[in-house]
């Protein structure tokens, strides 16, 4: 998913589609760094927009956004963890 | 072109309570900051004599005298906070801004009568060089409340002399009407020498009945000593004279009013003189704001208190531009120009009460993936790169134009380095930048919302780099400087670092000096030192902001050297297609 220019880029997602017509939705870290802090949990309903991680990088920390709404499905990184460019972060269904 | 104006796209979003919640912490903090600069504030506005003993005499402050002057709601000081060369008043000794007068924009300036009587002291000319530019970049007249007692004469060499003295208002006084800005002049007590300049150089002059202006004072007429020096007898000869002359100053009203007629009218009170400068406002020329309005004002849709939970404290912190521009724009609408290229900067069209005004900012946070297209790492808002360089030369261009006054936002770590960004032209596209705003000849207003920094800082509308920034506003998230501390520490730093630890001596002393380093950077880019040494020409609450966007907005349109009719604006088609 790419920004269309408003400000905070959306992170690249991953979707698949499941059996039940449900999408799953990878959220994804745009570059190297650290996380410092997870803003959401499992079972949270997210909005598009939504900040979901903070990413520190460049010596700035910048907010990972909900590509979409949907419901946090699984989260899988924690504070103060590094992280690779397109690490998955997160799982939204 | 009423299709193009009267609904542009709204943007913004209201806040949730969970980022209200979230950023309670910051919020805090940023008022904490706008407190102590408005302590400081209080202690300028308290300077010299106390408001009771001016009173005493029958007399008003400068104080008193703008309360008075200016319409209610309008008054937007600047310069407040001003003291680059530590007066020991702690002030400049002018009060300033920007108000309306009888409806008509004007900048204002009065001499602080309660500080050693108006005197010219050090800082002050400084000032008052940026009063004679904001009038000659804004095309509005610029009204005097003058009461100047002349040079503070312990530190003469700090005032009088020197390209840039005191004296250079008088000439400034002539550029401004050479160029067709008028001068108007309320005149109160004594004022000698330069004083009398100060008072002589105005095109109108409107006196009370107990001020004279002249070329020298009581003090100097008896003050020349034939023997080259001082002792008891030349002390009690000075003493006679100094009685005589002390009764009667020179160039009194009877001799400025019945005899030269400098002086265009006399009142007997504080109200009349400053009730005849509000009548002659009523008769300089000014556009009826709806000949240029492009829309009916309108408040923004959201409150600008809001601007307190989306701007972070935490300088690392990043934070949506768009929803901080909702706040500050009628009814949060605007036309974005080109928003798919050169993320890293916003530029687009707003409406400040209902005036055309282009807008450029820094965006924060990640940017798009594979951006900057020239380099391997990623890009970040705050910096700059080719693409938002030339999109900042074009828009600016554009702006030129369509004659739109520009407003610019900044929070910026500065222009991408390195060869690769060598390569881009970078440091083409930054001079390009400096260029194209002076080719402009656009008046401008800079906010300098968290960072400036290095080039940016100057590229961006700063005050530095061109002719037309008319003004630039600090808020309590404000810091500037050339770079980081800690950057500026290990650029510093880094080779001696290597060389005692070669040497096998402790890094400690190092590692010291460093550490103050990075605290100097950090104490001397705070927004109180920043608007004491004029990197901005005020620090702001937040809330603020849109009043001062709307008294620039306002000023600009009231009587511009050149105009672009509606029908003939290029930029609005550019963005439609």
């Amino acid at each position: 998913m790419k920004s269309k220019g408003h400000g905070v880029s959306k992170p690249d997602s991953r979707e698949e589609e499941k059996e039940e017509g449900l999408v799953s939705t990878e959220v994804t870290a745009p570059m190297a760094g650290k996380i410092i802090e997870v803003k959401v949990g499992v079972g949270e309903e997210v909005q598009e927009d939504d900040e979901m991680f903070i990413l520190e990088a460049m010596k700035m920390e910048m907010p990972i956004v909900a590509p979409g709404s949907g419901t946090v499905k699984e989260i899988k990184v924690e504070a103060g963890q590094a992280v690779e460019a397109d690490q998955v972060l997160a799982v939204l269904e | 072109m009423r299709p193009y104006f009267e609904k542009m796209a709204e943007f913004g979003k209201p806040l949730t309570e969970k980022q209200i919640r979230a950023s309670e912490e910051s919020a805090k903090k940023i008022k904490e900051v706008e407190r102590s600069i408005e302590e400081a504030a209080e202690k300028v506005r308290n300077a010299g004599l106390p408001t009771e003993t001016i009173n005493a005499r029958g007399e008003w402050t400068v104080y008193q005298r703008l309360e008075y002057l200016v319409d209610p709601g309008t008054w937007c000081p600047l310069h407040t906070l001003f003291d680059p060369m530590d007066e020991e008043s702690g002030t400049t000794g002018v009060v300033d801004g920007l108000g309306k007068i009888s409806g008509r924009w004007a900048v204002i300036i009065g001499f602080d009568n309660k500080v050693l009587a108006g005197a010219w002291i050090a800082g002050q000319a400084e000032n008052i060089l940026r009063v004679t530019d904001l009038a000659k970049r804004l095309h509005v007249p610029l009204v005097w409340l003058v009461n100047c007692s002349g040079v503070k004469l312990t530190e003469q060499e700090k005032v009088y002399a020197n390209r840039r003295g005191n004296g250079t208002t008088f000439f400034r006084h002539a550029e401004l009407e050479k160029l067709g800005v008028p001068v108007l002049a309320g005149i109160w007590g004594t004022n000698p020498a330069g004083g009398g300049y100060q008072g002589i150089s105005p095109t109108l002059l409107i006196a009370h009945k107990n001020c004279n202006i002249a070329v020298g004072g009581g003090g100097i007429v008896s003050g020349m000593s034939p023997k080259g020096y001082f002792d008891l007898e030349g002390a009690e000869q000075i003493i006679e004279a100094t009685q005589k002359y002390k009764a009667v100053p020179p160039g009194r009203v009877e001799i400025h009013f019945n005899e030269t007629g400098f002086f265009k009218e006399v009142h007997e009170t504080e109200e009349g003189v400053l009730d005849s400068l509000k009548e002659w406002m009523k008769d300089l020329p000014a556009y009826n704001p709806r000949f240029f309005r492009v829309a009916e004002p309108k408040e923004p849709r959201y409150s600008p208190e809001d601007l307190y939970h989306l701007i972070p404290f935490n300088q690392k912190a990043s934070y949506r531009f768009e929803e901080v521009l909702a706040r500050l724009t009628d009814n949060s609408e605007h036309m974005e120009f080109k928003p798919d290229y050169g993320p890293e900067v916003y530029t687009g069209l707003a409406k400040i009460d209902g005036f055309l005004v282009g807008i450029i900012g820094n965006r924060q946070g990640f940017m798009p993936k594979g951006y900057p297209e020239y380099a391997p790492y990623p890009g970040i808002g705050g910096k700059l790169y080719r693409q938002g360089l030339i999109k900042m030369n074009e828009f600016v261009t554009l702006c030129g134009r369509d004659r739109l006054p520009i407003i610019w936002f900044q929070d910026t770590t500065g222009i991408d380095v390195g060869d690769l960004a060598e390569k881009a032209e970078l440091l083409g596209l930054g001079q390009s930048l400096i260029y194209s705003i002076e080719q402009t000849d656009v008046p401008m207003m800079l906010v300098v919302l968290r960072k400036g920094t290095a080039a940016a800082h100057y590229i961006m509308g700063g005050p530095t780099a061109n002719n037309h920034n008319a003004f630039t506003l600090g808020t309590a998230t404000t810091e500037i400087y050339v770079m980081h501390g800690e950057t500026a520490a290990v650029a510093a730093f880094s080779r001696r670092l290597v060389k005692e630890k070669e040497a096998g001596r402790p890094l400690e002393p190092v590692i010291e000096r460093m550490n103050a380093m990075a605290k100097q950077y950090y104490e001397k880019s705070r927004p109180a030192y920043c608007a004491k040494m004029g990197f901005v020409d005020e620090v702001v609450p937040l809330p603020a902001l849109r009043k001062y966007m709307v008294a620039f907005a306002g000023a600009a349109y009231q009587n511009p050297k050149s105009i672009c009719p509606h029908n003939h604006l290029m930029l609005p088609r550019i963005i439609k297609g």
